[in-house]
């Protein structure tokens, strides 16, 4: 598991953890039950404070990606397919908007708009 | 939430000096690093002498692991490692001669980690301590520190005067003692970007009286420095900020949520608080 | 306590080299000379020398703030202030094992040694010693190591200031003020050890209220 930490970012450190952890299981990088680094392992090996990492790991927790059992360790949730789904949907979303918005600010129409969806769907991979 | 360390209403006046501890109360949670940051002469080792009994506070509780920690106590300080800013121990001991006076005094000696700290920091094991290295004595100081079972680690200025690759190391040194939830630190540095890396909670002090205690994170991401002109400065209400300074043609002004704040003000600019910022703010401020 | 009477050997082992190198030149004089009355004198300097350095020794515990730090290991202050008082006894000892080494080396190369003359020299030896080592540490404890020098040079004045007057008040008994006889020599150590033990609660109530920064 690696994790880049941008110490220049504005986004917080707890934030690069989590969204980069989030990444990962989403680019099935990490599989359900793979375990991960305990809280404060982790902070030594990244050298940030415990705090931060308990922050990333807390938000993971409560989104569903990963799961902490005292004794056991932190690991990937085994049940997180929909909580994956959402996320993906949410991102898709999210760039969707954006195009909409770069369309309306440029005159595209719709139809274009959809047009060129199909063209960049059926250009990366099939 | 259980405090390795409690600190309460502690207060301590130098005869014929205008500098006292005033009421300073704060406490580091378990498993936390916390840094205790002031400008110098605000009282950062006043209150770790206090803390540790070597000057005698005029009033005020302290609170070890949930006990108070008084002279007699020697149970207690077998669990705390110190690393003053000093040279610390005699400087004709060497290393070796140090661990076999420490295997006789504390109850928990541990010699293999002691030798394998030495080994890691690179420190000479029978080389008179007079003869190393300000960063060689802090390394060994730390060792120490780290090799009687200690779980609390009280540390005073740990860090200063090494040259960034040493200090590396010893930050690493720290955030692996806390890798075990039931040890903290408290450490006091200038080194603010050393805080910053690993802290979970930083306290300020400044003049003898605790400023602010905050987490870390919360102060570098929540935190923010609202850069105003007059009228937008008059235009605030005194709850919004916790500092305020002129610097130039501008007032700097601390808020405690920046988001909040950018939300309310639309045409002030803030700023992302860096700890460096936040306490000169807190230090030059009108409060 | 053991960790710290170890302690303070170690961080006093080159001047207690020193000071055997010192007590062992002092013994060639008498055996080179083959005078009485210097040998009484040696015998007696060379337990005295061993406990000289303790000012700077002291003084060194100070800058290097090792006397703050002590405070903070899992002993007690009067157990600080013991070990002390155990290592000055260790000091006094080598002191006394150099000058019994010298005495038997002299009888052995066919000196005549007058017991009179040893008893008078251990006697004052032994007082200069333990008297000036009682005075020394509680004032340096009181005001510091800074002028560790001249405690100790003002320590050993008083302890042969302590020894004359002893002499005086024992005149009636020893036919007039004689330093050397015997019972001034007796009781000048007896008093000494007093003095030795009443040092050390004196430095335990000292220690106790002082303030390190």
């Amino acid at each position: 598991m690696e994790i880049i930490i941008s110490s220049n970012s504005s986004k917080p450190i707890y934030e690069q953890i989590s969204s980069q952890i989030k990444a990962m299981v989403m680019s099935g990088k990490l599989q359900p039950g793979d375990p991960i680094p305990s809280m404060r392992a982790l902070a030594k090996i990244i050298h940030v404070s415990v705090i931060t990492v308990q922050k990333a790991y807390e938000e993971l927790q409560r989104e569903g990606f990963i799961e902490t059992t005292v004794g056991r360790g932190s690991f990937i949730s085994a049940h997180h397919r929909d909580v994956i789904q959402e996320e993906h949907q949410r991102r898709m979303e999210e760039h969707l908007r954006l195009a909409v918005e770069a369309a309306r600010m440029s005159g595209t129409t719709l139809e274009e708009l959809i047009r060129l969806l199909e063209m960049c769907y059926k250009e990366d991979g099939q | 939430m259980i405090y390795s360390l409690e600190v309460s209403n502690l207060s301590k006046r130098y005869p014929g000096a205008t500098f006292s501890l005033d009421n300073v109360s704060f406490a580091v949670p378990q498993g936390s690093i916390m840094g205790f940051v002031g400008e110098n002469g605000a009282g950062k080792t006043t209150t770790i002498n206090c803390i540790l009994n070597t000057l005698k506070p005029d009033s005020g509780v302290i609170k070890i692991f949930g006990e108070e920690m008084t002279e007699a106590r020697t149970d207690i300080r077998n669990h705390i490692g110190v690393v003053f800013d000093a040279i610390n121990f005699p400087e004709t001991l060497t290393a070796n001669r140090l661990a076999s006076v420490f295997k006789d005094i504390y109850h928990h000696w541990d010699s293999d980690l002691f030798r394998q700290l030495i080994d890691r920091l690179k420190v000479p094991a029978d080389v008179r301590i007079k003869d190393l290295s300000r960063g060689m004595t802090m390394k060994l100081a730390t060792a120490a520190a780290f090799s009687h079972g200690a779980r609390l680690l009280i540390l005073d200025e740990p860090t200063s005067g090494l040259d960034p690759v040493v200090r590396e190391e010893m930050l690493d040194l720290f955030l692996e003692f806390v890798e075990n939830e039931e040890h903290s630190i408290l450490m006091s540095s200038h080194i603010t970007s050393d805080l910053e890396k690993v802290a979970d909670y930083i306290t300020f002090i400044h003049n003898g009286k605790i400023m602010l205690t905050e987490e870390k994170d919360a102060l570098l991401y929540q935190y923010g420095i609202a850069r105003c002109r007059s009228e937008q400065f008059q235009a605030l209400d005194k709850s919004e900020y916790l500092a305020a300074r002129k610097r130039g043609l501008q007032i700097d002004v601390l808020v405690p949520d920046k988001q909040r704040f950018s939300g309310q003000h639309r045409d002030i600019t803030v700023d992302n608080a860096t700890i460096d910022e936040i306490m000169v703010l807190l230090v030059k401020g009108d409060q | 306590m053991r960790g710290l009477v170890r302690n303070n050997i170690y961080s006093m082992a080159s001047n207690i080299q020193l000071s055997f190198i010192i007590a062992a030149v002092m013994a060639l004089v008498p055996i080179v000379f083959r005078e009485d009355m210097l040998l009484s004198m040696i015998l007696a300097v060379q337990i005295f020398i061993f406990v000289v350095n303790t000012g700077t020794s002291l003084r060194v515990d100070e800058t290097s703030k090792w006397s703050k730090f002590e405070l903070t290991l899992p002993v007690r202050r009067h157990t600080i202030v013991r070990a002390k008082y155990v290592t000055f006894v260790l000091l006094i000892l080598m002191g006394i094992l150099t000058s019994l080494l010298t005495l038997a080396v002299c009888s052995a190369l066919g000196m005549s040694i007058d017991p009179v003359m040893v008893t008078y020299s251990y006697g004052f030896g032994l007082t200069l010693a333990i008297t000036s080592t009682a005075l020394m540490y509680p004032v340096m404890l009181k005001i510091g190591t800074e002028k560790n020098e001249m405690i100790v040079f003002f320590s050993g004045f008083a302890a042969v200031g302590i020894m004359l007057l002893l002499a005086a008040i024992l005149a009636p008994f020893t036919e007039g003020m004689q330093i050397r006889h015997p019972l001034v020599g007796t009781v000048s150590t007896c008093t000494a050890i007093v003095l030795f033990i009443i040092s050390y609660f004196v430095s335990v109530r000292i220690h106790r209220k002082k303030e390190f920064r």
